[in-house]
This record gives C-alpha cells, structure tokens and sequence, in this order.
C-alpha cells in the first residue's frame, strides 16, 4: 500500500523554520557560554535570516502550505516583518535593560523567539486550529517572559495575571472554534467563507454568528480591547520593560494579523451585517477608556499601557470597515506603532530605577536638561504618539480614520480625532514635566535616577527615530508597501 | 436553529436532576452510626501517618513531569514504527530530526541540572 | 545634473546634520568649518551643471519630480523643483556667495587677542549648522514649484534667519556713545542697540507680521486657481484676470505684504537694522546678499501675475520708491558701520522694487545679483574691520585703517565705487538700468531715484573715509589693528572681481551690447497676450540718464570727499545748524517709537488684558481646566475600577462576554 505524501512546502514557513532553529540554537549554546549576550546577538542573526527570507518570498506567489493550514502571501510577509522588528528592537533594549538587573538568561531570548514564531504562525494561519496554536505558542512564552524578573513581586503579578486571565480568554476562543466548526463544519477560513457565501443562505446562521462573537472576544483580550482589557495595566506594568515593549507591539499585532484575516476571509458579509456595529462601538469604548484612564496615572510605564489601549481603539476603526483600504490602514498602523512604541519604552527602559517596578513621571523632571538627547526622543515619540505631523503616527491615524470615512462611518473617525486630541494631554504631559520643570528627588530624597546609555539600546533609539522621522516626511512607500501586502 | 438544540437542553435539566436526587436521596434514606474506624483516612488500607498536606520535594514535580514528557513524545514513534517500510527514507529522517530533538532537550535538561536530587 | 539640482539642497542639510549632530562632541571645529563651506561648494558645481545644461537647452524649464508627499485617493501633494533660468540664478547666487561667506566665516568665527592668541567662538559648530540651515531654506525657497513651498522655505529662512540673528543670545544691549556737535551743542543722544536676542524676536515678530499677507495670498491662489503649481496657476491667469478682475489685485497685494516684511520695505523695515546684531558674515549672507531680496524673486516669479495688476505693480514702485529715498537719508547719519550699510541695503532693495514695479523684471534681477556681489562684499569688509578691531563698529573710532588692512580697504573701496554707481562697476549698470526704466514710467519717481543715487554715493563714502582715510581716532585700536587672514582676504577678493565686473551679465542693450541676462530670463517672463505697448526712448535719451547718474555717483562721491577729507568742520556745522533735523535722522525718525507707542504698548496691554481676564478665567479656569478636571476624575474612576484582583478582572471579562452574545440577541 503506497502512502501519498502530502505537499508541505517548507519553503513558505521559512521564516518561522529560522526563527524556531535560532531559538533551539539559543537553548543548546546557553549551556556552554558565560556571557549570555552573546545569545542576543545570535537571536539577532536568526531574525535577520528570517527577515531575509520573508523579503526574498514577497514577490513570489501566495503559496499555501501543508494543505492549506497556513499560507505565506504577501500580508503575513508584512506582518513576519513588523514581529522580526519589533522582536530584534526588543532584543537590543534587553541587552542592556537584563544585563543591568542581572537577568541575562538564555531562555529569554529562546522564549522571545518562540513568542515571535507564534505571531508569525498568526499572521500565516488560514485553519482557525492553527490560529489557536499560534496563539498559544505566543501566550505561553509571554506568560513566562512577563515574570521574567522573578525576584521582583510585581513581574511574578504580572506573569500570574496574564496567564489566568489568559487562559480564561482563551477558553473563549477555542470555544468559538468549536460552534464555528459546529456550525460550518470546517476550521479553514476558506471553507467557512465560502459555507457562508450568500447563495448558500447560511448568512444568519446563530451558531456560527456566536462563534465568530466569542472569537472576536479571544482577538479583543490579545490586542487589549475594552471590556477585555483588564490585564493590560497590571501586566504591562508588572514586566520587565524590555518584554512590555514586545508584548505591547508585537501581541497586539498578532491579534490583529489573524483577526483581520478571520474577518476578510470567512466572514466578511456576515461580519458587516451582524457584528460591525458592536465593534466599531467596542472601538469606540476602547479608545475611549484607554485615553481616559491614562490621564490619570502618575507613572509613564502604566500611562503607555493606557494609552496602549487607545491605540487598539484607533487601529481597531481600520478594522470595522472590513475594506480594503481599512486593511492596509491597519498595515500601516501597525508598523508605525511598533517603532514609536517600542522607541517610548526604550527611554523608559533606561530611566528605570533598578529596584522598583514601573517608572514613576517625576523621574522625567528635568530630563532635558540632563540629557537632551533622551529628552528629544522622548519628545519626538510622545509627539509622534499623539498624531502630530510630521511623524509616522499622523499617517497611521490619518489612514485608520479614512479607512471609515469611506465606509461611510464619519462619526467613527470624529470620535477617534476626539480621542487623539485627549491623548495630547499625557503625551504632552511627559514633554512638560521634561522640558519645564527642574530635576526633582522623590518622596525619600533620592535624587533622580542614574542612567547610562550602552550600545544596544541607542541602537534601537536611533532607529525607531529614523523611521519615526524619515516615513513621517515620506509615508508613500511604506504605504505602498502596505497596499501591496493588503489582500488581493 | 436555536430550536434543534432543544434536546440538548432538556439532557442538561434532567442530568442536574437526576444528580441532585442522587445526592440528595442518601441524606435521607440511610442510617447513621458514626464511629472513630469509620471517620479515620483511608490510605489503601495502610495505616495513615502524619498530615496528608505536608512539603514534597520540589524536584519531584519536576521529574515527574518530565518523565510524562518524554515518555508521551516516544509515543510518536509507535505510529512510525507501524508503517516504518512504507515510509522509506523519508520517515527515517523525519524521525531522526525528532529523535535529535529530543535529545537535545534532554541534554539541556541534564545540563541545567533538573535531573540532580539533594 | 538638472535631475540631480535636489543635491543643492540636500547637500547643505547633510552639513547640517554632520555638523549638528556630531561637530561639537566627535569632529571638533576645524572639520566643521571644513564640512560646512565644502557641502555649500558642492551645492554650487551642482548649480553651475545645471546651469550649463539648461544653457544648452534654451533656458527651457524642467520640473524635477522628486516624489509624492502622501497620497490619499485622488489628492496627492507632488514635491517638484523648478529648474529654470530664474531659479538657477538665484541658485547660484546663493550657493556662490554662500560659500565665500562660509568661507569667511570659519575665520571670522575665530576671536584673536591682541597677542594673537586665538580661541574659537563657544559655539562654533552651532554657527555653521545654522549657516548650512539657511543655505537649504533659501534653496527649498526659490526652486520650489509651487507656492506651498515658496511659503515653507519662506518661513524656514525666516526661522534661520532668527536663531542666527540671536546667534550670540547671551550677549546685552549695548549703549551708543552720543554725538558730539561741538563744543557749544548739546550732543545728540542716540538709542541703545538691541541685544541680539530681542533683534532675533524683532525681526522674527516684523516678519510675521508680513507672512500673514504672504500667506493670505496662497489662500487666495488655491481658492480662486485650486492649485498652487506655478505653471498652472500662470496659465490660468490671463483668464482669471478676465473672469473676476479684482482676485488678481488682491493676491498680488496680498503676496507684496509678505514681501515688505521679508525684503523690509516701508513700513516693516524697522527689523532689518536692528538684525546686524547677529555676526557679520550672517548680516552678508541673509541681511544683504539673499534672504531679503526673496521679496524680489516672488514678484519676479509671479511676474504675470503683477502684469495683470498694474495698480499694485504702481504701488509697488512707490513704496519702493520711498524706502530706497527714505533709507538712504537715514544712512547719511549713522555712525556704525554695519548699521550704514543696513540702510543701504533697505535702499537698495526699494531700487529692486521700483525696478519690478514698473515691469522691469530683469533689471530687478540684475540689480539684485550685483548687489549681491557689492553688498556681500562691504559687509564681508565692514566684518573684516571688525574682526581687527575687537568687534569695534563705530566709525568714530575709526580712522587711517588703510594702512594697516590694505586688502581690506582696496575692496572696500570697490565694494563703495560699485554700490555708488561709479561709471563701469556692476552696480553702475544695474542700477541705471532700473533709473532708465523708472523715468519711462514716471519721471517723478526717478528723479527721487537719481536723488537717492547721489546720496547713496555720498553716505558711502563718507563711511570709507572715515573709516579708512584720515587720521587714526583711537590709538590704542589702531596700533593692534592688522590684515585679516586668507579666508577674509580670498572672500574678499573673489567678491571684489565680482563687484567689478558683475556689470558684464547686462550691458546696455542701447550701446550695441548684448544683455546676456535678457536673453536667459526670457523664458521666465510673460509676454501678456494682448501686448503692452512697447515705446522704446530714443538712445540719446538713455545716454543722457546714463550720464546723469554717471555724474551724480562722481558728484556725491567728490563731496563726501570735501566734507571728510578736506572741510571736515562743514559736515559738523551743517548738523548744529541743522540740529532738530539731524537728530530726527540720527534717530531713525522715531520710527521704532513710533510702533512701539502705537502697536507694541497697546498690544502688550490688550494681551495682558486677554490673558489675565478672558484667558486666564473664563477659558483657562472654567473651560480647559473645568473639563480637564471632568475628565481627570472620570479617568481616576477608571483606574479604581482596575484594582488588581484577578478575579474581579475574570468576572467582568465574563460580563463582558455576556453583554456581547445578550447585544448579539436582543439585536
């Protein structure tokens, strides 16, 4: 009896392959070197292969691979690009930041690695299964890297709330899989999307229209969503600051990689017929609560996770259209938020105090005048942030919110602008308390925390601000970037 | 539709019912004697020693996990085994990458010294 | 090189940020001031490929299209460079001069003590970093091909402009020794100079002030044309003009007012004496040579705009009319040599006003191209005295420099026999050109021209013998004073050559020569369809202007040289017994009081006004602050809703899911 072998094609997971390889070779070499930063180093190579490898896939044709449970087009190229960024930015943040606080383990960079080969299995996956099992290879490595810095009580926390609740955001998931498959009988988004082909008359189907509800609850706890978002403070604030910036970049577009792709492919019309309004609505409360909540916390750490927030509320306005200028519109957002994020927790990440968990605003007093140099990266994210040309994050909010006016959701979009005009008000506050007001000690008379900058982490700065400045004067090409990997 | 799940409703009503009468029903029928034999710890019929809820070695928990680790991945190689000639060189080298897989794990659990007991 | 002309930008912000970035921590400042001439140099061979290249092709314009700025739909901005014969001109020029000027400056910048210890100015990369960052302005300024960018170059010089000005912020006000008329007299007491910081704020402000007009002007362009592309809105003009004959007096008004402040021109001169606080080769550069003449360039860029409004064209001619007289009775007076020089230069560009307000395009720019070699020139020199004096600018303390700094004072004396309009200098040609075509259109007007012509050679010369010739005034100045090195003395020379024989780029067409400027801005300028008739003067008519400005230059030059050199108690006497008149010219006729008791006063009250009353309680504290605090506390809310319990999260994630599939029901 001869077995068929099924087509694999190997070459359109490339890029995971690199990555996962790079992270077992991280594992087996962390046994025999002292110096751990050298596995940083080698992480860094093995992105960069995998980064090579999705450019030199872009051009070639969309290639499904082992029999359509993932697919390596031009949107997971994309994406696999903003993950392999935001995983190497995070790399060179935490070979200072671990280095400083006697963290250097080699299953840190093994377990960012394994969390960044599930986004790209996100990012990748046309089977509902495999979105799962991208999702959770992506958790669990969080999980662990959140409570990283053990011996500090708030990291433990923060570990032990991201996995309970989690856990518990996932079970949701799986079980809208289940009345998904339930319903359609088949996990492959195409399948599914073409069960609820309109001649079909499976368009009001409940089942499965409670299904796609629960999934989306499952994408709204991984992109920080209100009313799923109750983790995101405590975790964001809880880690170590060189996880928090991966995790605020990377998980968040991992979610919405696949959310975006769930809806494009399978549900589209169903999607816009019963579930738009509840999530531009979820959109709206999401941005909403985020932007307001930050303005009231006293620590920059927790003000980002805030305002990470509202950033899910902007990006998820380019989702509701479910168009195709809304999809690239989030493209672009995603890409620009990972270089201005992750620039903001770098700053944040040198001005740390060793021994205390977040970062407290009063450390930023006087900042410019010890060093102008942070202060004015710091300057420029927190303006770049907030949406102001001529920096990236304008473009980024720029398209979102014509994404809805051409879906003719105006008001959505007068909303977001609202939004962003309160989102100045902390952003802004950072700038002032550095720029206008002298150094200042803390409650216990200790002067403002020391700080020194090492190679690795003014790497990252520089070059999120490049990117932050250079796509701000000229977004065309990267748009024209993202307009290619959009479907289609 | 929501109408053919009915049955299923009706399956969750009547197994709530039928546990709780289940439960509920000894309460009241059966006679009660109680005695010292009768309200001691039932360990197998060993005679029990100390409290049940007391420290286990950390390693332990470790071992024991990772013994149920490797022994459910050599599982993957019964199903190999079965079509082991079918699959020629193909599944050889498949399950050589495994197998190296593996051990690498084990060495890096053996290096990190999970295995040492003190 | 045409498609390359974007270098000419790039290459002096590339300076800029080398320079920026990394001049005063790893390069030190003698690789900065090798950085910042060699990137402007580089900009200029780009600019003469070019101009080569567009030689070859007729003068035609070619629209470099660099890229697309964002693209939103339909609408997309286009960023384009114009590469024309006006543009290169102006290219050139300020590429070409710029780099003497860098040139100059990296000696300049460097102070020497009497024993000539040298130490560099403490911010010697931020200086060249600045200078770089007005070279790229200026540039972005005149090749832009649309008016959105004439507008972003015209702010961004203006922002240079202002940090360089108050380049030395730290520096005081200073007091001004009075004049003494003698002993029986009382002395006229002159008003202290402006610390550089406020001359900064001043001219910033003044500017502002005009760029409202400017940008008043866009507006009306992109709402009457709905386009801000040169090309296109030139094209449309004519029938525009027809259409609706008042849009196009008003946006050329409009556009004029931010000219007035740029170029200061009556009434919003006031800034531009004021900004020789800032350092010398900065007064040479933006104060004389280029930034001010933008006015000039715009009007000449949108020339058929101002052919289609005669009215304002005429305005225009007299406001420049006025300024060139009304500035030149003031230098008469001035006692500082920078300060002189400032005046004339105000003078001169009314000269390029009148010039373009009587359609005489090409003399406008001919006259601003020589008075940027001869300009540049008696600022470099009047830097060069400076620079040997320990920054000492009053000419009163002056005197017999021209045996001690010989290079110094034969290009100053060139620089003073251009500006004067002494026969066969640059400024000769240019400057009777522009007489010839004022007298065509009004003689009134020019023979205001021909008056300030010869107090424009008196005044200069007045400052030349003062300061050159005579007796020594202050010994202890004169005993240390000494020629300047050879980054002074080569600008010098190379804008002396050029102050000579700038005049060669426009002989006068009516004496058998051929005006190479004519021919090589032909294409830029309009021809209005319907002709405005063309009535030549008779040649016997032009050598007779000629001859009179020839006499009057040669006539106010003998007479500075009777007052100052032969009857030096005439020009005293004159003042005693013209005392009131002398101090209402000494004090700038009471201009800047003038607005400060008019417009600053009040303003600051009615600010203050508004923002302790208005502002401060009604907006601040119960809109802004009122809302803020609405806001702050609902957000305090939030984040006690957030306090740490897994469980209490588990549960409202819970509800939360329960809300979702209940909407999903209840639909």
């Amino acid at each position: 009896m001869p077995i068929e072998f099924p087509v694999l094609n190997f070459v359109a997971v490339g890029p995971m392959l690199a990555v996962t390889i790079t992270a077992f070779l991280v594992m087996f070499i962390e046994l025999f070197v002292e110096d751990k930063r050298i596995l940083g180093y080698i992480s860094l190579v093995g992105l960069a292969v995998a980064a090579v490898l999705s450019f030199s896939l872009m051009g070639a044709f969309a290639a499904p691979a082992f029999q359509t449970m993932v697919i390596s087009d031009g949107y997971a190229l994309f994406l696999n690009l903003i993950f392999i960024i935001a995983a190497a930015l995070s790399i060179l943040i935490s070979l200072s930041y671990l280095g400083e606080r006697e963290l250097q383990h080699g299953e840190y960079y093994a377990l960012l690695l394994f969390a960044t080969v599930g986004m790209m299995l996100m990012g990748a996956a046309t089977d509902l299964m495999i979105v799962f099992m991208g999702l959770e290879i992506m958790s669990i490595a969080l999980y662990i890297l959140a409570a990283f810095n053990r011996q500090q009580l708030g990291s433990g926390e923060a570990g032990m709330k991201y996995f309970v609740l989690g856990a518990f955001a996932s079970a949701f998931f799986l079980y809208g899989v289940a009345l998904v498959y339930g319903a359609t009988g088949s996990t492959n988004l195409q399948e599914i999307g073409s069960w609820f082909s309109v001649d079909r008359g499976n368009l009001g189907d409940p089942i499965a229209l409670v299904g796609l509800g629960l999934l989306l609850v499952g994408f709204a706890f991984k992109i920080a969503a209100v009313p799923f978002q109750w983790w995101t403070p405590d975790v964001y604030h809880g880690s170590p600051t060189s996880v928090t910036a991966f995790m605020s970049v990377g998980a968040k577009a991992a979610g919405f990689a696949s959310l975006v792709r769930v809806l494009m492919v399978s549900f589209n019309e169903a999607f816009t017929i019963d579930w738009q309004l509840a999530l531009a609505v979820l959109a709206v409360i999401t941005m909403t609560v985020g932007n307001i909540a930050a303005l009231a916390q006293k620590d920059v750490k927790r003000m980002l996770a805030y305002s990470s927030i509202a950033h899910a509320g902007y990006i998820l306005v380019g989702v509701v259209p479910a168009s195709m200028i809304g999809v690239r519109a989030v493209l672009f957002y995603l890409f620009s938020y990972t270089f201005m994020n992750i620039g903001a927790f770098a700053v944040i990440a040198i001005l740390e105090r060793r021994s205390e968990v977040g970062s407290s605003i009063q450390d930023y007093a006087g900042l410019a005048s010890r060093s102008p140099f942070l202060a004015g990266m710091m300057l420029l994210f927190m303006v770049s942030l907030t949406g102001i040309p001529p920096f990236i994050g304008f473009w980024g909010k720029l398209y979102v919110f014509w994404a809805a006016v051409q879906a003719d959701m105006s008001w959505l979009a007068v909303i977001g602008m609202i939004n962003s005009a309160i989102s100045a008000f902390y952003y802004l506050g950072v700038v002032v308390q550095m720029y206008m007001r002298p150094v200042a000690a803390d409650e216990d008379g200790v002067e403002a925390p020391a700080f020194k900058l090492t190679g690795p982490i003014m790497v990252t700065l520089v070059v999120t601000a490049i990117v932050t400045v250079v796509f701000g004067i000229w977004p065309t090409p990267l748009f024209n970037l993202a307009s290619l990997a959009a479907f289609g | 539709m929501p109408l053919d799940y009915i049955p299923i409703l009706i399956l969750f009503v009547i197994a709530t019912i039928l546990a709780g009468v289940s439960l509920a029903l000894p309460h009241f029928l059966g006679p009660r004697l109680p005695n010292k034999a009768k309200s001691e710890v039932v360990e197998s019929g060993k005679l029990a020693y100390g409290d049940a809820r007391r420290r286990v070695p950390i390693q332990y928990y470790i071992v024991a996990m990772l013994f149920i680790i490797f022994d459910i991945e050599v599982l993957f190689l019964y199903p190999w085994a079965v079509v082991f000639w079918d699959l020629k060189w193909f599944g050889l080298v498949q399950v050589g990458i495994f197998t190296l897989l593996l051990i690498e794990s084990f060495v890096y659990v053996w290096k990190k010294g999970v295995l040492e007991w003190e | 090189m045409t498609q390359l002309i974007w270098l000419t930008i790039a290459l002096p912000i590339l300076g800029l940020l080398i320079n920026g970035l990394f001049g005063r921590r790893f390069l030190g400042n003698r690789v900065v001031s090798i950085i910042a001439p060699l990137m402007v140099l580089l900009a200029f061979l780009v600019g003469v490929g070019a101009f080569f290249e567009t030689m070859g092709r007729d003068g035609e314009a070619v629209t470099v299209h660099l890229w697309n700025w964002t693209t939103i739909g339909d609408f997309s901005v286009p960023i384009n460079l114009l590469v024309d014969p006006l543009s290169l001109t102006m290219v050139l020029v300020v590429t070409g001069v710029g780099f003497l000027i860098h040139v100059y400056a990296t000696d300049y910048m460097v102070h020497r003590d009497d024993h000539g210890h040298a130490h560099d100015d403490r911010d010697f990369p931020r200086f060249f970093t600045f200078l770089n960052l007005f070279i790229a302005s200026m540039l972005v300024l005149v090749l832009g091909d649309n008016y959105l960018m004439m507008y972003v170059g015209w702010e961004l010089v203006g922002v240079s402009s202002y940090l360089l000005i108050g380049y030395w912020f730290d520096r005081p006000s200073e007091e001004q020794t009075p004049i003494d008329l003698g002993p029986d007299t009382e002395p006229v007491q002159l008003q202290p100079l402006l610390s550089p910081a406020a001359s900064g704020m001043k001219a910033f402000i003044v500017n502002r002030i005009g760029d409202v007009g400017f940008a008043l002007g866009v507006f009306l362009i992109w709402s009457t044309f709905g386009t801000l592309q040169f090309d296109e809105v030139f094209a449309e003009a004519v029938h525009v003009s027809e259409t609706m004959p008042t849009v196009i007096p008003w946006i050329t008004a409009l556009l004029f007012v931010g000219a007035i402040g740029k170029s200061a021109q009556l009434p919003l001169y006031v800034w531009l004496p004021d900004a020789m606080a800032g350092p010398t080769p900065v007064s040479a550069l933006i104060h004389a040579a280029t930034m001010v003449t933008a006015g000039v360039y715009m009007i000449v860029r949108s020339n058929i705009l101002y052919s289609l409004a005669p009215n304002v064209s005429l305005w225009i001619a007299i406001i420049g009319m006025a300024t060139a007289f009304f500035a030149a009775t003031i230098a008469l007076v001035q006692v500082d040599l920078k300060r002189v020089l400032a005046y004339s230069t105000v003078s001169q560009l009314g000269y390029m006003f009148a010039a373009v307000g009587v359609g005489a395009y090409t003399a406008g720019m001919f006259h601003l191209v020589t008075h940027a070699f001869f300009k540049a020139l008696l600022f470099l020199g009047a830097g060069s005295v400076m620079h040997a004096l320990h920054d000492v600018i009053d000419i009163r303390r002056m005197g017999g420099l021209k045996d001690k700094m010989k290079i110094t004072w034969i290009t100053f004396w060139i620089g003073g026999l251009a500006l004067a309009g002494f026969p066969l200098m640059s400024g000769f040609f240019s400057k009777d050109e522009i007489l010839a075509h004022v007298f065509e259109a009004s003689p009134i007007l020019w023979f205001f021209g021909i008056l300030t012509a010869g107090m424009t050679a008196f005044y200069t010369f007045r400052a030349i013998f003062i300061a050159f010739h005579g007796k020594p005034r202050d010994h202890h100045l004169y005993e240390h004073a000494h020629e300047n090195r050879a980054p002074i003395t080569f600008a010098l020379s190379v804008l002396a050559v050029l102050a000579i024989f700038g005049g060669l780029l426009g002989l006068p067409a009516f004496m058998g020569f051929t005006h190479y400027l004519d021919g090589w801005l032909e294409h830029v300028l309009y021809e209005l369809p319907h002709g405005a008739e063309e009535h030549h003067m008779s040649v016997t008519m032009e050598y007779i202007l000629m001859g009179t400005s020839a006499v009057i230059a040669v006539g106010g030059i003998a007479l500075a040289y009777f007052f100052y050199m032969v009857q030096p108690s005439i020009p005293q006497n004159i003042a005693r017994s013209l005392r009131s008149l002398f101090a209402l010219l000494a004090h700038k006729y009471w201009i800047d009081e003038l607005y400060d008791t008019l417009f600053v006063q009040p303003g600051l009250k009615l600010s203050n006004a508004f923002a302790n009353g208005l502002d401060k309680l009604i907006i601040d504290e119960t809109f802004i602050d009122g809302s803020a605090k609405l806001v702050g506390r609902f957000g305090k809310l939030l984040s006690k809703l957030e306090n740490g319990y897994t469980s209490n999260y588990a549960l409202a994630t819970f509800i939360g899911v329960l809300i979702m599939i209940s909407y999903f029901f209840l639909r």
